[in-house]
């Protein structure tokens, strides 16, 4: 049977989620979903089903404070897929202020949503006259932005060219792999939003670091502007790539270490790794502490072998993750200090 | 060549074409009730005239005699638009349902169904029926005895998850995160509190132990007369089946690729559980211990339904592999019958007269005099 993708909507209140999401229903063209939202709004369905579910978020009991999950979610989505037919997709729409990270960790943590069911896709639905303001102000909007793998700056035509520049910047800096698209009243090709395997790791996407592109990346070996990223209370960005091969024995354990020392601030991390020795390309991402890893296809001939990095985070320092992964090269000279 | 499945000879299957929720036999084990995801109660009379047989042969062994009728087909019960989410039995030969539409469906053995209960724009989560014959439904933060019962209602710290009555009837508990709640007309309400995401629950089977099945892949144990913890952990996945031995001397759980036991004689008294049967590539989904005998019923992801008991390794084909994951697995009362339910719709039952564990039974006792 085969398991049926999940779409998590996020966005501030008033930037548009339930406009795009009676898009997404009305242009459905037969197809049946199982929407999930926190309260019910103005919602047309046909053939559609929609759910309201309260958010309980829950912490697991596993020593970790950032391993959290909605209990709704479990017991309403352990019940669709018991629904005859099943659903060509789950759309899940988060309330305004709410962190997309337990819900992505409850697909992670739950054998039966795993069975059955998969994340396709974290859309951030962003209000682009409104963004650069709500970052500022706002913790929570950040958060959705380094979770999602979309957003969409909605609104577009309401806001000027300038102030459109400003919010593209403004969603690079805190996410540089995510894909960006500007919207009105919602009006996207459907085909970008669904089936975007954004949690496949054979379709895992990290785009090269762009020399000076946003201002934290960080172009390792070839640009390394100074003191960026150390001590920030904010969301930091790091994008790292190597053009040398890494050492499996001594990257696997950094990860590890990174992800259980580091996962309550490390928000997201994703990576295609080249490994000494190695054929295959290696791809993890990380959600907190929930890690996904594992060999991907071979590095193609003419293919550069290049690893790239990037980690988002609260506090992250670029200058200390690119040492450390210098040592996990496959030449590093290990010194002695 | 292995002997076909023992559901082939002794018993009979359907493909009813919507996942089974759950399952429940009535008290006599004259009906069993498979909720079905499509909001229907399939309930099938086992009086089946002409039934296979098992003979004891004069020299030993056993004789399989076929069938001589095809046995009653399920009946069908619309009782929920969307989706049955729970049933047990209600103690008078028939069944409770629950659904998503915030109904209580009384399905009665004779007669046409009652709707006991309607909490408009609510699910019902969970349903239980004690030894003293009191109903009892749980939606979201509330657990709710039906009217006949007096109809009393109780608030929770957070939303149920599961319901299960002591064997005496005298207490209900009630899963939830953060722990469980005890409900008892005598002794009121009481919480016992352990961090974490209770999902499933077991009593063994003299009332002094409660178990909890975790999201945290890991087991809960209560003391309940002083709330004393155990803690039982180290699952690869979540062990929300649970089922204890019927002389409570093991719980058996899923959570692995094969049954996962644990002594209760006394618990603790060994800190590792034991595996036992056939390991699958795919996870354990139910576990159902006999009511009688030291035996196991195990439901896997892959559909295969297997006999299997504590401290072997071998494992006795009920039912071959197909049909989707293993939902719903329980034995009549008195242990004479099996039925299953799975999650493309497969659902039956077999005799499993106790001739056919004569030889095997004193293999296991044997065995557990040398222990």
């Amino acid at each position: 049977m085969a398991r049926i993708p999940v779409t998590v909507l996020t966005g501030f209140l008033g930037a548009g989620k339930t406009t795009l999401l009676n898009r997404l229903l009305r242009g459905a063209n037969g197809r049946r979903y199982a929407v999930i939202v926190n309260e019910y709004g103005e919602l047309g369905i046909d053939g559609s089903l929609v759910i309201g579910a309260e958010e309980e978020v829950y912490e697991l009991n596993n020593g970790c404070v950032c391993c959290k999950l909605r209990g709704d979610l479990i017991r309403v989505v352990s019940n669709l897929v018991r629904r005859p037919g099943g659903f060509d997709g789950i759309l899940i729409e988060t309330s305004g202020l709410a962190d997309p990270a337990p819900v992505v960790q409850t697909f992670y943590f739950d054998d039966l949503l795993r069975q059955y069911t998969y994340l396709d896709s974290v859309i951030c639905v962003a209000d682009a006259r409104h963004l650069v303001n709500q970052l500022r102000d706002a913790p929570e909007a950040e958060v959705q932005l380094a979770q999602a793998d979309l957003v969409l700056l909605n609104k577009a035509d309401l806001a000027d060219a300038a102030l459109l520049a400003e919010s593209e910047n403004a969603v690079l800096k805190i996410n540089p792999t995510v894909e960006l698209r500007r919207s009105v009243q919602g009006d996207v090709a459907l085909e970008h939003l669904f089936n975007r395997g954004a949690f496949d790791l054979s379709r895992l996407r990290v785009a090269p670091a762009r020399l000076g592109a946003a201002p934290t990346g960080v172009r390792a070996q070839a640009y390394l502007p100074p003191d960026r990223g150390r001590h920030s209370e904010g969301l930091v960005s790091v994008s790292l790539s190597f053009d040398q091969a890494l050492e499996r024995s001594r990257f696997m354990p950094w990860l590890q270490g990174l992800v259980v020392e580091r996962g309550a601030t490390l928000l997201r991390a994703k990576g295609i790794v080249a490994f000494e020795g190695e054929p295959r390309r290696f791809v993890f991402q990380a959600v907190h502490m929930s890690v996904d890893s594992g060999l991907d296809r071979a590095w193609a001939a003419g293919e550069a072998r290049q690893s790239r990095l990037v980690f988002i985070g609260r506090g992250l320092d670029a200058k200390a993750l690119h040492e450390e992964l210098t040592h996990c090269l496959a030449d590093a000279c290990l010194e002695v200090s | 060549m292995s002997a076909p499945p023992l559901l082939n000879m002794l018993g009979v299957s359907w493909n009813l074409g919507a996942p089974v929720v759950a399952l429940a036999w009535n008290e006599k084990a004259h009906a069993l009730g498979f909720a079905l995801g499509d909001g229907h109660l399939a309930v099938v009379n086992t009086f089946w005239q002409g039934a296979p047989r098992v003979e004891q042969r004069p020299g030993g062994g056993v004789a399989i005699l076929e069938a001589l009728e095809p046995a009653p087909n399920p009946v069908r019960v619309a009782c929920h638009p969307g989706s049955c989410l729970c049933i047990t039995a209600d103690g008078q030969g028939g069944f409770l349902t629950g659904g998503d539409d915030g109904r209580v469906v009384q399905v009665p053995r004779v007669g046409t169904p009652a709707v006991l209960a309607h909490l408009q724009g609510q699910w019902i989560d969970a349903l239980a029926h004690s030894a003293l014959g009191v109903n009892v439904y749980a939606s979201g933060r509330q657990a709710h005895q039906t009217q006949a019962n007096g109809g009393k209602s109780i608030e929770l710290p957070a939303p149920a998850t599961a319901l299960s009555f002591s064997p005496d009837g005298q207490s209900l508990a009630i899963a939830h995160s953060g722990g469980a709640t005890l409900w008892s007309t005598a002794t009121g309400v009481r919480h016992l509190a352990w961090p974490g995401y209770h999902r499933a629950l077991a009593w063994s089977p003299d009332g002094r132990y409660l178990i909890s099945g975790m999201q945290e892949n890991a087991l809960h144990g209560w003391r309940v007369a002083d709330a004393g913890d155990i803690e039982m952990g180290g699952y690869q996945g979540q062990p929300l089946s649970l089922s204890f031995s019927h002389d409570g001397r093991y719980l058996a759980t899923s959570g692995a690729a094969r049954p996962v036991c644990w002594g209760f004689d006394p618990p603790g008294a060994s800190s590792q559980p034991v595996e036992c049967g056939i390991a699958s590539k795919t996870p354990v989904t139910c576990v159902s211990c006999h009511p009688r005998q030291s035996m196991i019923a195990t439901g896997y992801h892959n559909g295969a339904v297997v006999l299997c008991q504590p401290g072997s390794e071998e494992g006795l084909f009920i039912k071959g592999s197909g049909g989707g994951a293993v939902n719903a697995l329980a034995w009549s009362v008195d242990g004479s019958r099996l039925a299953f339910g799975t999650q493309e719709g497969i659902l039956g039952w077999l005799t499993l007269p106790e001739a056919l564990f004569r030889s095997r039974k004193a293999e296991s006792l044997n065995q557990e005099t040398i222990q």
